[in-house]
Protein backbone atom coordinates (compact mmCIF):
# COMPACT_ATOMS: atom_id res chain seq x y z
CA UNK A 1 0.00 0.00 0.00
CA UNK A 2 0.92 3.56 -0.77
CA UNK A 3 1.12 5.13 2.59
CA UNK A 4 0.56 9.21 1.18
CA UNK A 5 -2.25 8.00 0.27
CA UNK A 6 -3.76 8.05 3.66
CA UNK A 7 -2.41 10.74 4.77
CA UNK A 8 -5.42 13.05 4.79
CA UNK A 9 -7.17 10.35 6.80
CA UNK A 10 -4.30 9.79 9.22
CA UNK A 11 -4.13 13.59 10.01
CA UNK A 12 -8.03 14.28 10.60
CA UNK A 13 -8.40 11.04 12.97
CA UNK A 14 -4.82 11.43 14.93
CA UNK A 15 -6.04 15.59 15.41
CA UNK A 16 -9.41 14.29 16.63
CA UNK A 17 -7.74 11.19 18.86
CA UNK A 18 -5.21 14.69 20.23
CA UNK A 19 -8.04 16.95 20.85
CA UNK A 20 -10.02 14.15 22.58
CA UNK A 21 -6.61 13.35 24.87
CA UNK A 22 -6.10 17.03 25.54
CA UNK A 23 -9.85 17.06 27.31
CA UNK A 24 -9.33 13.53 28.99
CA UNK A 25 -5.97 15.08 30.50
CA UNK A 26 -8.22 18.78 31.96
CA UNK A 27 -10.40 16.32 32.88
CA UNK A 28 -7.98 14.18 34.81
CA UNK A 29 -6.22 17.16 36.47
CA UNK A 30 -9.58 17.72 38.54
CA UNK A 31 -10.11 14.22 39.32
CA UNK A 32 -6.96 12.55 39.36
CA UNK A 33 -8.55 9.25 40.64
CA UNK A 34 -10.74 8.73 37.38
CA UNK A 35 -10.50 5.27 36.53
CA UNK A 36 -12.85 5.81 33.29
CA UNK A 37 -10.62 8.92 32.67
CA UNK A 38 -6.89 6.89 32.56
CA UNK A 39 -9.05 3.98 30.53
CA UNK A 40 -10.20 6.79 27.33
CA UNK A 41 -6.62 8.23 27.53
CA UNK A 42 -5.14 4.64 27.14
CA UNK A 43 -7.34 3.76 24.23
CA UNK A 44 -6.96 6.90 22.51
CA UNK A 45 -3.25 6.60 22.93
CA UNK A 46 -2.95 2.70 21.44
CA UNK A 47 -5.43 3.78 18.22
CA UNK A 48 -2.95 6.46 17.59
CA UNK A 49 0.07 3.71 18.12
CA UNK A 50 -1.28 1.06 15.96
CA UNK A 51 -2.39 4.39 12.99
CA UNK A 52 1.03 5.43 13.64
CA UNK A 53 2.40 1.91 12.80
CA UNK A 54 0.45 1.19 10.18
CA UNK A 55 1.56 4.58 8.17
CA UNK A 56 5.24 4.20 9.32
CA UNK A 57 5.83 7.22 11.68
CA UNK A 58 8.06 5.48 13.70
CA UNK A 59 8.62 8.32 16.61
CA UNK A 60 4.71 8.83 16.51
CA UNK A 61 4.82 4.86 17.25
CA UNK A 62 7.84 4.87 19.33
CA UNK A 63 6.32 7.71 21.76
CA UNK A 64 2.60 6.61 22.00
CA UNK A 65 4.35 2.61 23.00
CA UNK A 66 5.94 3.98 26.04
CA UNK A 67 2.97 6.14 26.68
CA UNK A 68 0.86 3.45 26.85
CA UNK A 69 3.58 1.24 29.08
CA UNK A 70 3.21 3.76 31.15
CA UNK A 71 -0.19 4.32 31.30
CA UNK A 72 -1.03 0.73 31.51
CA UNK A 73 0.69 0.34 35.05
CA UNK A 74 -1.72 3.73 36.22
CA UNK A 75 -4.38 2.10 35.15
CA UNK A 76 -3.50 -1.06 36.38
CA UNK A 77 -3.07 1.13 40.15
CA UNK A 78 -6.20 2.06 40.45
CA UNK A 79 -4.85 5.29 42.48
CA UNK A 80 -4.95 8.85 41.85
CA UNK A 81 -2.73 9.97 38.87
CA UNK A 82 0.72 11.94 40.06
CA UNK A 83 1.20 15.47 38.59
CA UNK A 84 4.41 14.33 36.92
CA UNK A 85 3.04 12.02 34.91
CA UNK A 86 -0.11 14.65 34.04
CA UNK A 87 2.93 16.65 32.88
CA UNK A 88 4.72 14.35 31.18
CA UNK A 89 1.39 12.73 29.35
CA UNK A 90 1.12 16.52 28.24
CA UNK A 91 4.42 17.06 26.86
CA UNK A 92 4.33 14.04 24.53
CA UNK A 93 0.81 15.22 23.50
CA UNK A 94 2.33 18.40 22.44
CA UNK A 95 4.97 16.38 21.05
CA UNK A 96 2.48 13.94 18.83
CA UNK A 97 0.93 17.92 17.61
CA UNK A 98 3.75 19.02 16.49
CA UNK A 99 4.33 16.11 14.23
CA UNK A 100 1.45 16.31 12.88
CA UNK A 101 2.05 19.54 11.62
CA UNK A 102 5.28 18.53 10.35
CA UNK A 103 3.74 15.78 8.64
CA UNK A 104 0.79 17.82 6.82
CA UNK A 105 3.34 20.24 5.94
CA UNK A 106 5.93 18.13 4.50
CA UNK A 107 4.90 14.88 4.67
CA UNK A 108 7.90 13.85 7.46
CA UNK A 109 7.05 13.91 11.13
CA UNK A 110 10.11 15.18 12.98
CA UNK A 111 9.57 13.50 15.67
CA UNK A 112 12.52 12.38 18.10
CA UNK A 113 11.03 10.48 21.07
CA UNK A 114 14.72 9.81 22.53
CA UNK A 115 14.48 12.95 25.08
CA UNK A 116 10.54 12.14 26.11
CA UNK A 117 11.73 7.90 26.20
CA UNK A 118 13.60 8.07 29.87
CA UNK A 119 11.37 10.42 31.61
CA UNK A 120 8.37 8.21 30.85
CA UNK A 121 10.65 5.30 31.85
CA UNK A 122 11.47 6.62 35.10
CA UNK A 123 7.63 6.81 36.07
CA UNK A 124 6.99 3.53 35.04
CA UNK A 125 10.13 2.61 37.51
CA UNK A 126 8.99 5.09 40.22
CA UNK A 127 5.73 3.30 40.12
CA UNK A 128 6.95 -0.30 40.15
CA UNK A 129 8.89 0.42 42.52
CA UNK A 130 6.74 1.65 45.17
CA UNK A 131 3.81 -0.84 44.25
CA UNK A 132 2.62 -3.41 47.06
CA UNK A 133 4.22 -6.56 45.70
CA UNK A 134 1.12 -8.58 44.65
CA UNK A 135 0.08 -11.31 46.13
CA UNK A 136 1.82 -14.55 45.30
CA UNK A 137 -0.72 -17.03 44.41
CA UNK A 138 -2.18 -18.56 41.07
CA UNK A 139 -5.45 -16.37 39.93
CA UNK A 140 -8.41 -17.38 39.02
CA UNK A 141 -9.66 -17.46 35.14
CA UNK A 142 -10.32 -14.15 34.51
CA UNK A 143 -14.47 -13.48 35.43
CA UNK A 144 -16.56 -12.58 32.56
CA UNK A 145 -15.80 -9.45 30.92
CA UNK A 146 -17.89 -6.09 32.48
CA UNK A 147 -18.53 -3.60 30.80
CA UNK A 148 -15.16 -2.12 31.22
CA UNK A 149 -12.60 -4.27 30.72
CA UNK A 150 -10.77 -5.03 33.89
CA UNK A 151 -6.83 -4.03 33.86
CA UNK A 152 -4.72 -7.32 34.20
CA UNK A 153 -3.72 -8.21 37.40
CA UNK A 154 0.26 -8.85 38.06
CA UNK A 155 1.30 -12.38 38.17
CA UNK A 156 4.14 -13.57 40.20
CA UNK A 157 5.44 -17.02 39.64
CA UNK A 158 6.60 -19.27 42.67
CA UNK A 159 9.53 -21.53 41.67
CA UNK A 160 9.40 -24.40 43.39
CA UNK A 161 13.38 -25.45 43.70
CA UNK A 162 13.86 -28.90 42.55
CA UNK A 163 16.40 -30.21 39.56
CA UNK A 164 15.22 -31.72 36.27
CA UNK B 1 -11.10 -12.04 -10.11
CA UNK B 2 -11.52 -15.89 -10.74
CA UNK B 3 -14.53 -17.77 -11.06
CA UNK B 4 -14.23 -19.13 -7.03
CA UNK B 5 -16.47 -17.85 -4.69
CA UNK B 6 -14.83 -15.01 -3.16
CA UNK B 7 -13.60 -14.74 0.69
CA UNK B 8 -16.44 -12.62 2.89
CA UNK B 9 -14.73 -10.86 5.58
CA UNK B 10 -16.13 -8.10 8.13
CA UNK B 11 -13.24 -5.93 8.99
CA UNK B 12 -14.03 -4.09 12.74
CA UNK B 13 -11.55 -1.19 14.05
CA UNK B 14 -12.54 1.87 15.78
CA UNK B 15 -9.76 3.57 13.57
CA UNK B 16 -11.80 4.75 10.49
CA UNK B 17 -8.21 5.24 8.85
CA UNK B 18 -7.45 1.28 9.85
CA UNK B 19 -11.01 0.36 8.52
CA UNK B 20 -10.14 2.04 5.21
CA UNK B 21 -6.84 0.52 5.00
CA UNK B 22 -7.89 -2.72 5.73
CA UNK B 23 -10.86 -2.90 3.28
CA UNK B 24 -8.62 -1.09 0.54
CA UNK B 25 -5.61 -3.50 0.70
CA UNK B 26 -8.07 -6.65 1.01
CA UNK B 27 -9.95 -5.65 -1.33
CA UNK B 28 -7.22 -5.44 -4.17
CA UNK B 29 -6.10 -9.04 -2.68
CA UNK B 30 -9.16 -10.52 -3.89
CA UNK B 31 -11.04 -10.05 -0.56
CA UNK B 32 -14.65 -9.10 -0.45
CA UNK B 33 -15.06 -6.59 2.57
CA UNK B 34 -18.78 -7.16 2.80
CA UNK B 35 -18.69 -4.78 5.62
CA UNK B 36 -16.84 -2.42 8.11
CA UNK B 37 -17.23 -2.43 12.07
CA UNK B 38 -16.41 0.71 14.23
CA UNK B 39 -16.91 -0.83 17.36
CA UNK B 40 -17.73 -4.63 19.07
CA UNK B 41 -21.37 -4.67 18.90
CA UNK B 42 -21.62 -3.23 15.58
CA UNK B 43 -19.16 -6.26 14.27
CA UNK B 44 -21.58 -9.08 16.16
CA UNK B 45 -24.63 -7.36 14.22
CA UNK B 46 -22.68 -7.46 10.76
CA UNK B 47 -21.52 -11.48 11.63
CA UNK B 48 -25.12 -12.00 12.39
CA UNK B 49 -26.45 -10.23 9.06
CA UNK B 50 -23.72 -11.34 6.71
CA UNK B 51 -22.69 -14.21 8.23
CA UNK B 52 -19.10 -13.60 6.74
CA UNK B 53 -16.27 -16.47 6.19
CA UNK B 54 -13.64 -14.31 8.13
CA UNK B 55 -14.22 -11.56 11.35
CA UNK B 56 -10.76 -9.18 11.30
CA UNK B 57 -11.23 -7.86 14.70
CA UNK B 58 -9.37 -5.24 16.65
CA UNK B 59 -8.85 -5.86 20.60
CA UNK B 60 -9.10 -1.87 21.29
CA UNK B 61 -12.47 -0.76 20.80
CA UNK B 62 -15.12 1.26 22.83
CA UNK B 63 -17.97 -0.15 24.64
CA UNK B 64 -17.83 -4.02 23.89
CA UNK B 65 -13.96 -4.41 23.29
CA UNK B 66 -12.71 -7.69 20.68
CA UNK B 67 -12.80 -10.23 23.96
CA UNK B 68 -16.21 -9.21 24.43
CA UNK B 69 -16.84 -9.67 20.39
CA UNK B 70 -15.25 -13.30 21.27
CA UNK B 71 -17.27 -14.27 24.03
CA UNK B 72 -20.62 -13.19 22.57
CA UNK B 73 -19.97 -14.83 19.19
CA UNK B 74 -19.97 -18.28 21.06
CA UNK B 75 -23.19 -16.75 23.59
CA UNK B 76 -24.70 -16.41 19.78
CA UNK B 77 -22.77 -19.73 18.45
CA UNK B 78 -21.85 -17.37 15.52
CA UNK B 79 -19.49 -19.49 13.63
CA UNK B 80 -17.38 -17.13 12.35
CA UNK B 81 -13.78 -17.50 12.62
CA UNK B 82 -11.83 -14.67 14.01
CA UNK B 83 -8.43 -13.11 12.81
CA UNK B 84 -7.00 -10.11 15.81
CA UNK B 85 -5.58 -7.61 14.45
CA UNK B 86 -3.32 -5.71 17.14
CA UNK B 87 -0.71 -3.04 17.87
CA UNK B 88 1.54 -4.89 20.66
CA UNK B 89 2.37 -3.23 23.72
CA UNK B 90 1.82 -5.03 27.63
CA UNK B 91 -1.67 -4.66 28.08
CA UNK B 92 -2.47 -5.45 24.41
CA UNK B 93 -0.09 -8.61 24.53
CA UNK B 94 -2.41 -9.82 27.29
CA UNK B 95 -5.79 -8.73 25.38
CA UNK B 96 -4.39 -10.99 22.40
CA UNK B 97 -3.78 -13.93 24.36
CA UNK B 98 -7.18 -13.79 26.06
CA UNK B 99 -8.70 -13.36 22.71
CA UNK B 100 -6.55 -16.49 21.35
CA UNK B 101 -7.47 -18.88 24.38
CA UNK B 102 -10.78 -17.74 23.86
CA UNK B 103 -10.50 -19.22 20.39
CA UNK B 104 -9.83 -16.26 18.18
CA UNK B 105 -7.73 -18.21 15.27
CA UNK B 106 -4.86 -16.28 14.54
CA UNK B 107 -3.36 -13.07 15.63
CA UNK B 108 -1.45 -10.42 13.67
CA UNK B 109 0.57 -7.86 14.74
CA UNK B 110 -0.12 -4.23 13.31
CA UNK B 111 3.39 -3.14 11.73
CA UNK B 112 5.56 -0.87 13.64
CA UNK B 113 7.85 0.42 10.66
CA UNK B 114 6.92 1.58 7.18
CA UNK B 115 9.12 -1.38 5.65
CA UNK B 116 6.88 -3.64 7.62
CA UNK B 117 3.57 -2.53 5.92
CA UNK B 118 3.45 -4.51 2.92
CA UNK B 119 4.60 -7.50 5.18
CA UNK B 120 1.81 -7.18 7.53
CA UNK B 121 -1.10 -6.42 4.63
CA UNK B 122 0.12 -10.24 3.23
CA UNK B 123 0.28 -11.72 6.49
CA UNK B 124 -3.17 -10.63 6.98
CA UNK B 125 -4.34 -12.39 3.56
CA UNK B 126 -2.88 -14.93 4.61
CA UNK B 127 -4.32 -15.87 7.89
CA UNK B 128 -7.65 -14.83 6.42
CA UNK B 129 -7.61 -17.63 3.80
CA UNK B 130 -6.38 -20.68 6.42
CA UNK B 131 -9.16 -19.01 8.76
CA UNK B 132 -11.48 -19.36 6.37
CA UNK B 133 -10.43 -22.74 5.15
CA UNK B 134 -10.14 -24.02 8.72
CA UNK B 135 -13.62 -22.73 9.65
CA UNK B 136 -14.61 -24.42 6.34
CA UNK B 137 -13.74 -27.82 7.69
CA UNK B 138 -14.34 -27.25 11.34
CA UNK B 139 -17.57 -27.11 10.86
CA UNK B 140 -18.01 -29.98 8.59
CA UNK B 141 -15.61 -32.10 10.06
CA UNK B 142 -17.40 -35.29 12.32
CA UNK B 143 -16.28 -36.90 15.54
CA UNK B 144 -13.26 -36.88 16.86
CA UNK B 145 -10.78 -39.60 16.80
CA UNK B 146 -9.89 -39.80 20.59
CA UNK B 147 -6.78 -41.89 20.58
CA UNK B 148 -5.08 -43.86 18.27
CA UNK B 149 -1.49 -45.62 17.74
CA UNK B 150 -0.15 -45.47 15.53
CA UNK B 151 3.39 -46.65 15.57
CA UNK B 152 4.71 -48.47 12.39
CA UNK B 153 7.06 -50.59 14.43
CA UNK B 154 7.37 -52.04 17.78
CA UNK B 155 7.82 -49.73 20.28
CA UNK B 156 8.86 -49.94 24.21
CA UNK B 157 5.30 -49.98 26.08
CA UNK B 158 6.77 -47.03 27.91
CA UNK B 159 9.06 -44.58 27.19
CA UNK B 160 11.97 -43.97 29.76
CA UNK B 161 10.75 -40.80 30.75
CA UNK B 162 9.64 -41.09 34.22
CA UNK B 163 11.49 -39.75 37.28
CA UNK B 164 12.20 -36.27 36.00
CA UNK B 165 14.71 -37.01 34.25
CA UNK B 166 13.65 -36.34 30.65
CA UNK B 167 11.84 -33.50 28.71
CA UNK B 168 8.88 -33.10 27.11
CA UNK B 169 8.90 -30.57 24.21
CA UNK B 170 5.23 -29.60 23.12
CA UNK B 171 5.26 -27.56 19.52
CA UNK B 172 2.60 -25.59 18.54
CA UNK B 173 1.01 -22.66 15.96
CA UNK B 174 -2.32 -21.91 14.79
CA UNK B 175 -4.69 -22.81 17.33
CA UNK B 176 -1.72 -23.61 19.92
CA UNK B 177 -2.70 -21.16 22.79
CA UNK B 178 -6.12 -22.25 22.94
CA UNK B 179 -4.97 -25.72 22.88
CA UNK B 180 -2.02 -25.13 25.30
CA UNK B 181 -4.94 -23.17 27.76
CA UNK B 182 -6.80 -26.73 27.45
CA UNK B 183 -4.28 -28.61 27.64
CA UNK B 184 -1.79 -27.31 30.18
CA UNK B 185 -4.31 -26.79 33.61
CA UNK B 186 -4.99 -30.49 32.78
CA UNK B 187 -0.98 -31.49 34.11
CA UNK B 188 -0.24 -31.63 38.30
CA UNK B 189 1.70 -29.72 39.72
CA UNK B 190 4.36 -31.98 39.09
CA UNK B 191 4.99 -34.47 36.27
CA UNK B 192 7.33 -37.05 35.04
CA UNK B 193 10.16 -34.04 33.05
CA UNK B 194 10.29 -30.77 32.68
CA UNK B 195 8.28 -29.21 29.95
CA UNK B 196 9.18 -26.76 27.12
CA UNK B 197 6.54 -24.87 24.21
CA UNK B 198 7.52 -24.02 21.14
CA UNK B 199 4.94 -21.70 19.94
CA UNK B 200 5.06 -19.56 17.17
CA UNK B 201 3.93 -15.96 18.04
CA UNK B 202 5.15 -12.38 17.49
CA UNK B 203 7.44 -10.97 19.42
CA UNK B 204 6.35 -10.08 23.23
CA UNK B 205 2.93 -11.50 22.71
CA UNK B 206 4.48 -14.77 24.36
CA UNK B 207 5.38 -13.12 27.71
CA UNK B 208 1.52 -12.51 27.80
CA UNK B 209 1.08 -15.95 26.70
CA UNK B 210 3.17 -17.43 29.11
CA UNK B 211 1.53 -15.50 32.31
CA UNK B 212 -1.83 -16.20 30.92
CA UNK B 213 -1.12 -19.93 30.85
CA UNK B 214 0.44 -19.55 34.23
CA UNK B 215 -2.50 -18.54 35.56
CA UNK B 216 -4.54 -21.20 35.14
CA UNK B 217 -1.96 -24.22 35.41
CA UNK B 218 -0.75 -26.19 38.39
CA UNK B 219 2.57 -26.37 36.44
CA UNK B 220 4.43 -22.84 36.55
CA UNK B 221 4.29 -21.41 33.15
CA UNK B 222 7.11 -18.41 32.29
CA UNK B 223 9.04 -17.51 29.60
CA UNK B 224 12.45 -19.47 29.12
CA UNK B 225 15.28 -16.98 30.46
CA UNK B 226 18.87 -17.98 29.62
CA UNK B 227 20.59 -20.44 31.62
CA UNK B 228 17.76 -22.28 32.74
CA UNK B 229 17.20 -25.60 33.48
CA UNK B 230 13.96 -27.50 32.96
CA UNK B 231 12.33 -28.67 36.06
CA UNK B 232 10.08 -31.05 36.04
CA UNK B 233 7.66 -28.30 37.70
CA UNK B 234 7.70 -25.67 35.38
CA UNK B 235 6.87 -25.36 31.58
CA UNK B 236 9.66 -22.80 29.53
CA UNK B 237 7.88 -20.76 26.86
CA UNK B 238 10.45 -20.27 24.00
CA UNK B 239 10.31 -16.36 23.92
CA UNK B 240 8.68 -14.74 20.43
CA UNK B 241 11.87 -13.57 18.58
CA UNK B 242 15.03 -15.86 19.68
CA UNK B 243 15.54 -19.44 19.39
CA UNK B 244 15.11 -21.79 22.42
CA UNK B 245 18.72 -24.05 22.32
CA UNK B 246 20.02 -26.50 24.57
CA UNK B 247 23.31 -26.47 25.54
CA UNK B 248 25.12 -30.30 26.18
CA UNK B 249 24.79 -29.15 29.71
CA UNK B 250 21.39 -29.17 29.27
CA UNK B 251 21.02 -25.40 30.22
CA UNK B 252 18.37 -22.75 27.86
CA UNK B 253 20.25 -20.85 25.34
CA UNK B 254 18.59 -18.51 24.21
CA UNK B 255 19.92 -17.25 20.52
CA UNK B 256 19.49 -14.63 17.74
CA UNK B 257 20.57 -16.80 15.00
CA UNK B 258 18.65 -16.28 12.02
CA UNK B 259 14.90 -17.36 11.57
CA UNK B 260 14.37 -20.82 9.73
CA UNK B 261 12.16 -20.90 7.02
CA UNK B 262 10.67 -17.39 8.67
CA UNK B 263 10.56 -18.41 12.38
CA UNK B 264 11.72 -17.57 15.05
CA UNK B 265 11.47 -19.37 17.18
CA UNK B 266 11.81 -22.78 15.35
CA UNK B 267 10.38 -25.72 16.98
CA UNK B 268 12.68 -27.78 15.38
CA UNK B 269 16.12 -26.70 16.54
CA UNK B 270 14.52 -27.00 20.43
CA UNK B 271 13.54 -30.54 19.78
CA UNK B 272 16.65 -31.74 17.76
CA UNK B 273 18.93 -29.80 20.53
CA UNK B 274 16.48 -32.03 23.15
CA UNK B 275 17.29 -34.92 21.38
CA UNK B 276 20.70 -34.66 21.18
CA UNK B 277 20.92 -33.81 25.10
CA UNK B 278 18.72 -36.37 26.75
CA UNK B 279 18.27 -38.99 23.65
CA UNK B 280 15.16 -41.07 24.57
CA UNK B 281 13.88 -39.40 27.49
CA UNK B 282 12.09 -37.14 25.08
CA UNK B 283 8.50 -36.67 24.46
CA UNK B 284 7.47 -34.33 21.15
CA UNK B 285 4.10 -33.29 21.57
CA UNK B 286 3.05 -31.71 18.22
CA UNK B 287 -0.21 -29.78 18.20
CA UNK B 288 -2.41 -27.58 15.97
CA UNK B 289 -0.07 -25.57 13.40
CA UNK B 290 -0.06 -24.67 9.63
CA UNK B 291 3.69 -25.58 8.07
CA UNK B 292 5.83 -28.42 8.65
CA UNK B 293 8.01 -27.01 11.67
CA UNK B 294 8.73 -30.46 14.45
CA UNK B 295 9.09 -32.14 11.37
CA UNK B 296 12.67 -32.30 11.44
CA UNK B 297 12.50 -32.12 14.93
CA UNK B 298 10.34 -35.13 15.03
CA UNK B 299 13.45 -37.34 12.78
CA UNK B 300 15.81 -36.11 15.35
CA UNK B 301 13.39 -37.64 18.42
CA UNK B 302 12.49 -40.82 16.35
CA UNK B 303 16.31 -41.81 15.46
CA UNK B 304 17.65 -40.97 19.41
CA UNK B 305 14.37 -43.32 20.45
CA UNK B 306 12.12 -40.87 21.88
CA UNK B 307 8.37 -40.87 21.55
CA UNK B 308 6.06 -39.03 19.54
CA UNK B 309 2.63 -38.12 20.13
CA UNK B 310 0.66 -35.34 17.63
CA UNK B 311 -2.89 -33.91 17.98
CA UNK B 312 -5.52 -35.57 16.31
CA UNK B 313 -7.21 -33.42 13.42
CA UNK B 314 -10.63 -34.00 15.13
CA UNK B 315 -9.48 -30.79 17.72
CA UNK B 316 -7.03 -29.03 15.43
CA UNK B 317 -7.54 -25.47 14.50
CA UNK B 318 -4.65 -26.28 11.32
CA UNK B 319 -3.61 -29.81 11.19
CA UNK B 320 -0.64 -29.18 9.23
CA UNK B 321 2.33 -29.75 11.78
CA UNK B 322 0.51 -33.25 13.17
CA UNK B 323 -0.24 -33.77 9.88
CA UNK B 324 3.36 -33.65 8.28
CA UNK B 325 4.45 -35.82 11.19
CA UNK B 326 1.71 -38.36 10.75
CA UNK B 327 2.76 -38.45 7.09
CA UNK B 328 6.43 -38.98 7.83
CA UNK B 329 5.80 -41.77 9.61
CA UNK B 330 7.26 -40.60 13.14
CA UNK B 331 4.07 -40.72 14.58
CA UNK B 332 3.72 -43.22 18.15
CA UNK B 333 0.43 -41.84 19.03
CA UNK B 334 -2.23 -39.28 17.32
CA UNK B 335 -4.79 -38.01 20.26
CA UNK B 336 -7.60 -35.70 20.06
CA UNK B 337 -6.24 -32.20 22.64
CA UNK B 338 -8.94 -33.90 25.07
CA UNK B 339 -7.50 -36.94 25.93
CA UNK B 340 -4.06 -34.95 26.00
CA UNK B 341 -2.78 -34.83 29.33
CA UNK B 342 -4.22 -38.45 29.86
CA UNK B 343 -1.44 -39.34 27.13
CA UNK B 344 1.61 -37.20 28.03
CA UNK B 345 0.65 -38.48 31.63
CA UNK B 346 0.95 -41.88 30.59
CA UNK B 347 4.25 -41.30 29.13
CA UNK B 348 5.97 -39.32 31.91
CA UNK B 349 3.47 -39.59 34.40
Amino acid sequence: MDPAEYLPLFIAECREHLQELNVSIVALERNPGDASGVDAIFRVVHSVKGMAGTMGFAGMMRLTHEMEEVLELVRQRRGAVSRETIDIVLECLDALSAALDAIEEGGEEKLDPEPLIPRLRALVRARQSSDQPPVAAPEDRPAPAPAVAPAPRPTVRVDIAASA
Amino acid sequence: MSGLPSTRVVVADDSALMRTVLSEALTQAGIDVVAVAGDGDEALAQCQEFSPDVLSLDLSMPGRDGVGVLRELRERQLRVPVVVVSAFSSAAGARAVDALAEGAFDLVAKPTSREQVDAFIGELVRRILLARDAGRRRFEAGGADRRQALAAQPRPARSALTGGRGVVVIACSTGGPRALAELLPKLPARVGAGTLVVQHMPEGFTASLASRLNSVSQLTVSEATEGERPDSGRVLVAPGGKHMRIAADGLIRLTDEPAVGGLRPRADLTISDAAAVWGDRVLLVVLTGMGKDALDGAAAVREAGGRIIVEAESSCAVHGMPREVVQAGFADEEVDLGFMAEAILAEVG
